[in-house]
């Protein structure tokens, strides 16, 4: 058991590491420019020199997903609900669902940064868009996931339309609720990213999208790549967050997240 | 009785034009702040808009914001505009119109390695030319030196592909990409478009058909400002360039200086009419010489009425010599 979870944080920890020396190796031997490919290391040091400007980017980019992401779960969840209610409803509606899914996030943008005067609400609205599909249609799938056994049981029982939707409807979505916030989680962070490339907001509130924007133009590309590990770095934690959110949830019963001893 | 005479007379004082109201104005701008801005900021900054009656608010643009929509949704009340895209949306009946040029030519340049001596031997070597300028100076190379889409490659806004290839040339704005490129160790060739006859104007302030008819005294007061917040930013940089900071504070310095020399080095701002016109000064002549470039590259139909994309009404009034 122990030497499982050896290996299961090793091996991508190894292979991180080979990759990153070929990659500085590559950069040395051929004595490639820094403006064309930084080595790591210079990317590394780049973080930590530039990391006051970066962090506080950072943040800012941090905050729009973070709204964002959360307006996806509330709001999609929300729509989820009003689509199980009635089998006309989510006909009538879930197809207006896939195309908010479909639709570059770049051709609305412009109406929105028109309608909405300030730049953080129009970007958040931009990065709920990006990031509301896939909350709508995992949870949407998830409540009419029930075990029809379970729903009879419900029914014999003589239970409320209430207590059938908190008791079994709820429980039954929460994995397909958690597996769709997962990619939610992704899409509300490139989704915020793509969206201050598009509203153009600059200067002191300014998030990640215009330092890599700046930094390409000036050609500091170990800027750019150090900005782009940061916004890797929080995408991960972000997914690892929200793992944990979901093995916190569903640890005590669900066999998604159930440790099986072999 | 006297109470409410000066009752009367304080409404008025509040209400009436002039002395005290300032005319609030937008103007939107086409990119982070750059020294291609800094009239505009200079005038901000030196108080010359408050001089003239006018609170102006620059605000930014961006790499994907349209200012021509963002007019028209009166989201600005004047924007930095362009000559090709101004008569592309008279020809859709928006009712859009050019008050001035700041630029007198187009800064759009080619750059090619030093070993390049004309700009007629590109014709042989690869062009990395952006997507956006399919639809303005692009057709216009190919019927000026004859140069063929089997040569061009698109352009990503990065100069490393012309750093590692000596094999390639691109396109670039004089004031930003050839310094960009000399930092990097490479003297480039830089060829200015317009002096070898490509004729639009750049970095225009466009506004709505109905300020000019309704308010001509504001957009009259604002080509004014505009014109001595250049003048005034050419002679002394400093303060415009310290609202550019504030606004896009990871602009260096020697970016800054390099745009403010590039400018003056091609007479971009004072050159041409404007030495005796004054500044923002644009011409018919002009206008029907991007008109025709544009009839004949077949990006216009020729039944425009190219005339509503500009009024000259301004150019005549207000007289701000270099």
């Amino acid at each position: 058991m122990s030497g499982e979870r050896l290996l299961r944080w090793l091996g991508p920890v190894a292979a991180g590491l080979v990759i990153l020396l070929l990659w500085h190796l590559i950069v040395v031997l051929n004595e490639i420019p820094h403006y064309i490919l930084p080595s790591p290391l210079l990317v590394l040091r780049t973080l930590v020199e530039d990391w006051a400007l970066l962090w506080r980017a950072l943040l800012i980019t941090l905050q729009v997903t973070g709204i964002a992401l959360l307006l996806a779960v509330l709001l999609g969840s929300a729509i989820s609900f009003l689509f199980v209610q009635s089998r006309a409803i989510e006909a009538s509606l879930f197809p207006y669902a896939v195309v908010l899914q479909v639709t570059p996030i770049v051709a609305i943008a412009p109406l929105i940064i028109i309608w909405v005067r300030e730049p953080l609400p129009a970007l958040v609205i931009c990065a709920t868009v990006a990031a509301i599909f896939p909350v709508i249609s995992s949870t949407t799938i998830g409540l009419r996931s029930v075990d029809p056994g379970l729903l009879d049981l419900f029914r014999l029982y003589g239970a409320s339309r209430w207590q059938t939707l908190v008791r079994l409807r709820i429980p039954s979505a929460a994995p397909y609720f958690f597996a769709g916030l997962r990619i939610a989680a992704a899409l509300a962070l490139i989704g915020a990213v793509v969206a201050e490339f598009v509203a153009g907001t600059g200067g002191t509130r300014s998030g990640l999208a215009y330092q890599i924007l700046m930094a390409g133009l000036q050609l500091n590309i170990p800027r750019l790549f150090a900005a782009l590990l940061l916004i890797t770095a929080a995408g991960i934690a972000l997914f690892l967050l929200v793992s944990a959110l979901s093995w916190l949830a569903l640890r005590k019963w669900h066999e998604s997240e159930l440790a099986r001893e072999k | 009785m006297k109470r409410l005479l000066a009752g009367i007379a304080l409404f008025i004082a509040a209400f009436a034009p002039g002395a005290h109201a300032l005319d609030k104005v937008v103007f939107l701008t086409n990119w982070y702040a750059q020294a291609e801005h800094g009239g505009f900021y200079q005038a901000v900054a030196e108080g010359i808009y408050e001089k003239h009656g006018l609170d102006v608010t620059v605000r930014m643009g961006g790499p994907q914001v349209n200012v021509l929509q963002l007019l028209l949704a009166e989201r600005a009340d004047f924007v930095m505009g362009y000559d090709i895209q101004v008569l592309q949306a008279v020809e859709q009946k928006l009712p859009v119109v050019t008050v001035g040029a700041v630029f007198q030519s187009d800064p759009v340049v080619l750059i090619a390695h030093p070993d390049v001596q004309k700009i007629e031997d590109l014709k042989t070597r690869t062009l990395l030319i952006g997507q956006a300028s399919e639809t303005t100076f692009w057709p216009w190379l190919k019927a000026r030196f004859g140069f063929s889409d089997r040569q061009k490659r698109p352009y990503a806004f990065s100069v490393q592909q012309f750093l590692v290839d000596r094999k390639v040339a691109q396109q670039g704005y004089a004031t930003s990409e050839p310094y960009i490129i000399e930092k990097a160790g490479i003297a480039p060739k830089v060829f200015l478009l317009a002096e070898y006859g490509y004729p639009p104007y750049a970095q225009t302030i466009v506004t709505l058909e109905k300020t000019v008819k309704q308010r001509p005294d504001l957009v009259r007061r604002f080509y004014r400002a505009t014109a001595e917040g250049w003048k005034s930013y050419l002679a002394n940089p400093a303060p415009g360039n310290a609202l550019i900071k504030r606004d896009n504070p990871e602009m260096p310095d020697d970016a800054i200086a390099y745009g403010v020399a590039t400018m003056k080095r091609y007479g971009l701002v004072d050159g041409g009419d404007a030495k005796t016109l004054g500044i923002l000064a644009m011409t018919d002549a002009r206008w029907k010489q991007t008109f025709d470039f544009m009839v004949g590259a077949g990006m216009l139909e020729s039944g425009t009425a190219w005339r509503k994309a500009y009024t000259l009404e301004f150019v005549r009034q207000v007289k701000v010599l270099p």
